[in-house]
């Protein structure tokens, strides 16, 4: 029997845990190394530059960190990085975060994994792997991920996963550059039987111009056009056009702006917390990279205090609170944050995205049937 | 009757979560929230037991009827079963 984690549960757990601003959910951010180098990431150093920003935090500098958090009571822990399987002991960390009772789930694009590491991952299963596609073939991610044959190493990977009962899904950011292998990734997941989550959503790199056309990602009306084209290809296309009689556009977060001048509505800081690579302690990964608290020193409960604190203070932008198209947006804190470097501007890209985004689906529509009548 | 699996317990918030470890988190990914009735069954399980000794310990702890509890304990055990859960 190989069954996912109840989602009522989780989701009982969860709203408990934020009505009593209990850090049930956390993520360690292992490392900003990566053996690929994708365009758009948002996370991944250099080794020189890793190593001028500092030190990576050894496996037991982390089991004590999880250890502090399981006190304060993390049940739910994402273990990301970087490609956390690049980290010199990620076996002794994930060995010893499985005996202590988490229910833990890992990001990585897959290309480490061979016959030997499903092997060990079997005696110390997590409750979910999520491996990231960045394309359908290796020409895609030699030219997107400088990886030449990181396509046949990942799809190894899901396979040995899959035979081995252990729990998968795929992530798939989209992008200019790998956008024509959307249909046949979406096709792989769906011939596998795996759960998929395509995204044509990108948070502007932290790392690189916020400008809207940077070229990582599409513009906010061709962004709308694939969040569309997603639900087409994962739906198929009576569902989709039975689906695009209401006016919904497909939620990539659980958050919503509020009232002007209310507070963030979704976990982060209420009962979810991330722990950057180099110890900084945010609400959010896609948070500022600027805490002035050390995870790695102090008590957690401190910590937490600081995070909740953090989150408590920040605002939505008022013209988001009046803006019609609000529950549509479902802009985060996050989005704010990263897209204009502030909490008081409506985050531009998102807006476009939005506002584009019926827009975009009819363009579709029309493409699908015209191609039929064609 | 045996708890089959290695699992470990935890309290979080005021519920008590059960989760496999090993093997068995490969055999049964998921979790388990125990009731104040049922972490007492779940701790009778942790020893190989009869349906006596379990019910034993639920009449000892609660004010309740033996029809309840033999129910009680019924569901649970059913429950368990048809996740394989059980060694018998």
């Amino acid at each position: 029997m190989n069954m996912p984690v109840e989602a009522a549960m989780v989701e009982y757990l969860y709203q408990k845990a934020s009505a009593s601003g209990s850090p049930i959910s956390g993520t360690f951010e292992l490392t900003p190394l990566c053996n690929m180098n994708c365009s758009m990431c948002y996370v991944r150093l250099s080794k020189e530059e890793q190593t001028a920003r500092g030190e990576l935090k050894s496996a037991e500098e982390w089991l004590n960190l999880a250890r502090r958090c399981k006190d304060a009571g993390m049940l739910f822990l994402l273990i990301t990085g970087g490609e956390p399987f690049t980290h010199p002991e990620i076996r002794t960390i994930i060995e010893e975060l499985h005996r202590m009772g988490f229910i833990l789930t890992i990001n990585t694009n897959g290309t480490m994994i061979d016959e030997e590491t499903v092997s060990w991952l079997k005696k110390v299963p997590p409750a979910r792997i999520n491996v990231t596609l960045y394309g359908a073939d290796n020409d895609t991610y030699k030219r997107l991920c400088r990886c030449p044959d990181g396509f046949s190493k990942a799809d190894k990977a899901i396979m040995l996963l899959k035979e081995n009962g252990i729990n998968i899904k795929i992530n798939c950011s989209v992008t200019p550059y790998n956008a024509d292998d959307l249909p046949e990734i979406i096709s792989y997941a769906k011939r596998n039987e795996i759960v998929i989550q395509p995204t044509a959503y990108m948070f502007p790199s932290n790392k690189k111009s916020t400008e809207t056309n940077n070229e990582f990602r599409f513009s906010p009306e061709k962004a709308a056009y694939y969040t569309a084209y997603i639900d087409y290809l994962i739906n198929g296309k009576d569902k989709f056009l039975s689906f695009s009689k209401d006016a919904v556009i497909p939620a990539d977060n659980d958050d919503n702006c509020g009232k002007t001048g209310e507070g963030i509505k979704c976990r982060a800081g209420k009962c979810s917390f991330w722990i950057t690579w180099d110890g900084q302690i945010l609400p959010c990964g896609m948070f500022p990279r600027n805490a002035e608290k050390n995870a790695f020193e102090g008590s957690f409960d401190e910590l937490w205090a600081y995070t909740k604190d953090m989150t408590d203070k920040i605002r939505l932008p008022a013209d988001c609170a009046e803006c019609r198209l609000k529950k549509e947006c479902r802009a985060c804190a996050a989005m704010v944050i990263s897209e204009n470097g502030c909490f008081d501007k409506a985050p531009e890209y998102r807006c476009r995205y939005v506002s584009s985004f019926y827009t975009e689906r009819n363009r579709l529509i029309n493409e699908i049937t015209h191609k039929e009548d064609n | 009757m045996k708890i089959r699996g290695e699992f470990i317990t935890r309290q979080i918030l005021d519920d008590t979560v059960v989760l496999p470890v090993g093997n068995t988190a490969i055999e049964f990914n998921n979790m388990i929230m125990l009731n104040s009735v049922s972490l007492v069954i779940w701790q009778c399980l942790e020893n190989d037991v009869s349906f006596d000794d379990i019910l034993k310990a639920v009449t000892d702890n609660f004010e309740v009827s033996q029809e309840q509890a033999v129910a009680d304990i019924r569901e649970f055990l059913d429950g368990m079963r048809s996740y394989n859960l059980l060694d018998e």
